[in-house]
């Protein structure tokens, strides 16, 4: 009678030790995995959740996919350091990972698709998220959530990543020391956002057709460098917003097709020097309550209104105006008059939106006639009284020739005339 | 006869008019998260359970994403001009008027510009919340209103 026992328990125990390691769930194969080791996860599908408690680097394969299977997060790395997720892949999810009170984490490209959000990082210090894709799901943005979000945490790395389709694609809340490079925000509510922020870096980022490229709320000590800031082109849209904040650098930034390049509330101490303009509704609107700013050595071309303001006493200076009319006899490179950014339906523009939509009707742009006689004798509001003559930065150089464009336009006009000649004859 | 029909139909025509130039009744608005932004911030009115909204005697609407941005307009904005406010209730689709409101105070309460506070519709709802999150406190409309809405950086 033992024997048949024996053999039985025998092979029920062969069976055990034969399931392949790679059933194991993504929590027992984190735990298997000694402190400061490397996981690398199967080639295969996980739909469920776990939790990051201790160092690890964890990577995936080329067929690897992480779904959550409730409305928790794939990963939530938890009272942990040095944690480093790598090349995962993330599909159709409420939220992909969480950190929470944690140190020395970096996530390292990461893809994520369909996605409510991405990544949301809370009282942590020390976190690297670079390489990482995002996209979100259809349908508008108040029905989406945040791509990287970082609640009351400092030093954080936000680089080369590309967000798109959600609310806000970085969103950063009571941080220090935030450095945001070479990221891409597109077709999103605001491509960053920074509110109760102290200290921000943001570089060299694209920010497309989103509602407003970078918003900096109740911010203080921020550098904006060498972003591309274009097409935020709805109803309520702008390239910066910049409300309540202090001490604020805007350099070198390229501002195109923007209902408002920059648009200002309660700004302080902002130094907005060596930028490009162009193609903007308006460029730069102030509003009064707007305190010691600075505008310098920017270029404004093509833009319908350049300056606007309800009374701000900014400085402006040394800037280059494409509608500026005066004369520089002394070649210097100034010109010897000054200019007068001051439109009287700007500045009702300001208080009242919907007037945007009378711009270039016949009866502003005869009351614009009229303001440029009436501004040879302005003395305060808005005036640059050392406009530039030519450009200060290399716009002119970016400008392309667009020879096929010219060749079918020639053509089609070539072809038109033919024809009506043809008419003509007949 | 004709005469008489004609004085008939004036009369009624001017009881009409007389009728429309009365108070009317200032009730909330629906909110478009597309093109309602906020009048103090400039923010999207993108999470309702947060927002404000206060139609002027005017006729106009103001919309605010916090009713932290609601309390700072209701403070400095002449009581003549504002016809009502409304504040959303945070557990249901109902705007309330704001002096209705039963309000939930808490730093930790997250809200679009972190003033921490929500409203509800009855005193239940409220310490249900209270209850169930481990934070806030009940606070009055009163309570609200001397708070300091100024935000700082």
């Amino acid at each position: 009678m033992k024997g048949p026992r024996f053999l039985m328990a025998f092979f029920v125990s062969l069976l055990f030790f034969a399931l392949p390691a790679s059933a194991d769930t993504l929590q027992q194969q984190i735990d298997k995995t000694p402190e400061g080791g490397t996981l690398k996860l199967f080639d295969r599908d996980y739909m469920e959740t776990a939790v990051i408690n201790k160092p690890i680097t964890i990577t995936g394969g080329d067929e690897t996919l992480l779904m959550s299977d409730s409305d928790k997060p794939v990963f939530t790395i938890k009272d942990a350091t040095d944690v480093t997720l790598k090349g995962l892949r993330f599909l159709q999810s409420g939220s992909a990972v969480v950190v929470k009170n944690s140190s020395h984490v970096k996530l390292d490209g990461l893809e994520m698709i369909q996605m409510f959000s991405g990544v949301q990082v809370y009282d942590s210090s020390d976190v690297t998220i670079k390489g990482l894709t995002l996209k979100g799901i259809d349908g508008q943005f108040a029905s989406k959530g945040y791509g990287l979000a970082v609640f009351k945490s400092n030093d954080i790395e936000l680089s080369h990543n590309n967000v798109t389709s959600v609310q806000d694609a970085y969103y950063l809340e009571h941080t220090k020391n935030v450095t945001v490079t070479d990221n891409v925000a597109t077709d999103s509510r605001y491509g960053l956002h920074f509110m109760y922020a102290d200290g921000i870096k943001a570089e060299r980022n694209t920010l497309t057709r989103n509602v407003t490229g970078i918003m900096l709320m109740l911010a203080k000590n921020a550098e904006l460098r060498h972003n591309k800031i274009s097409i935020q082109w709805d109803w309520n849209s702008s390239g910066f917003t910049l409300y309540n904040a202090e001490n604020i650098v805007v350099e070198q930034n390229t501002f195109s097709g923007n209902r408002t390049g920059i648009l200002s509330q309660t700004l302080t101490n902002a130094q907005i020097r060596n930028n490009v303009f162009s193609s903007n509704q308006t460029a730069i609107e102030f509003t009064a309550a707007d305190k010691n700013n600075t505008v310098e050595g920017n270029d404004f071309v093509g833009n319908i209104l350049n300056i606007r303001s309800d009374g701000s006493d900014s400085i402006i200076d040394k800037n280059y105006y494409d509608d500026y009319g005066g004369n520089d006899i002394d070649e210097n490179g100034v010109g010897d008059t000054q200019y007068v950014a001051l439109q009287s339906f700007g500045q009702w523009m300001v208080r009242e939106p919907a007037y945007q939509y009378f711009i270039e009707s016949p009866a502003v742009v005869m009351l614009n006639q009229m303001d440029k006689q009436t501004n040879r004798v302005e003395k305060n509001q808005l005036v640059d009284s050392t406009p530039m003559m030519e450009p200060t930065s290399d716009f002119k150089k970016e400008q392309s020739f667009h020879i096929w464009a010219l060749l079918f336009g020639v053509i089609m006009l070539g072809g038109a005339i033919f024809l009506w000649r043809k008419g003509v004859k007949q | 006869m004709m005469k008489k029909k004609m004085w008939l139909a004036g009369a009624m025509a001017a009881s009409l008019l007389l009728g429309a130039c009365g108070d009317k009744e200032l009730e909330a608005r629906d909110i478009n998260p597309a093109t309602d932004i906020c009048k103090i911030c400039n923010m999207s009115v993108a999470a309702e359970k947060y927002a404000g909204q206060v139609a002027l005697a005017n006729g106009d609407y103001e919309t605010f994403d916090d009713i932290g941005c609601l309390m700072e307009y209701y403070n400095k904005t002449d009581k003549k001009d504002i016809g009502e406010a409304f504040v959303k209730d945070f557990s249901g689709e109902a705007w309330v008027e704001v002096d209705q409101a039963i309000y939930v105070s808490d730093k930790e309460i997250s809200t679009p510009m972190s003033y921490g506070v929500i409203a509800f519709k009855t005193t239940d709802e409220a310490q249900k919340f209270i209850d169930s999150e481990g934070k806030g406190k009940i606070v009055t409309f009163e309570d609200v209103k001397a708070m300091d809405w100024s935000g700082h950086a």
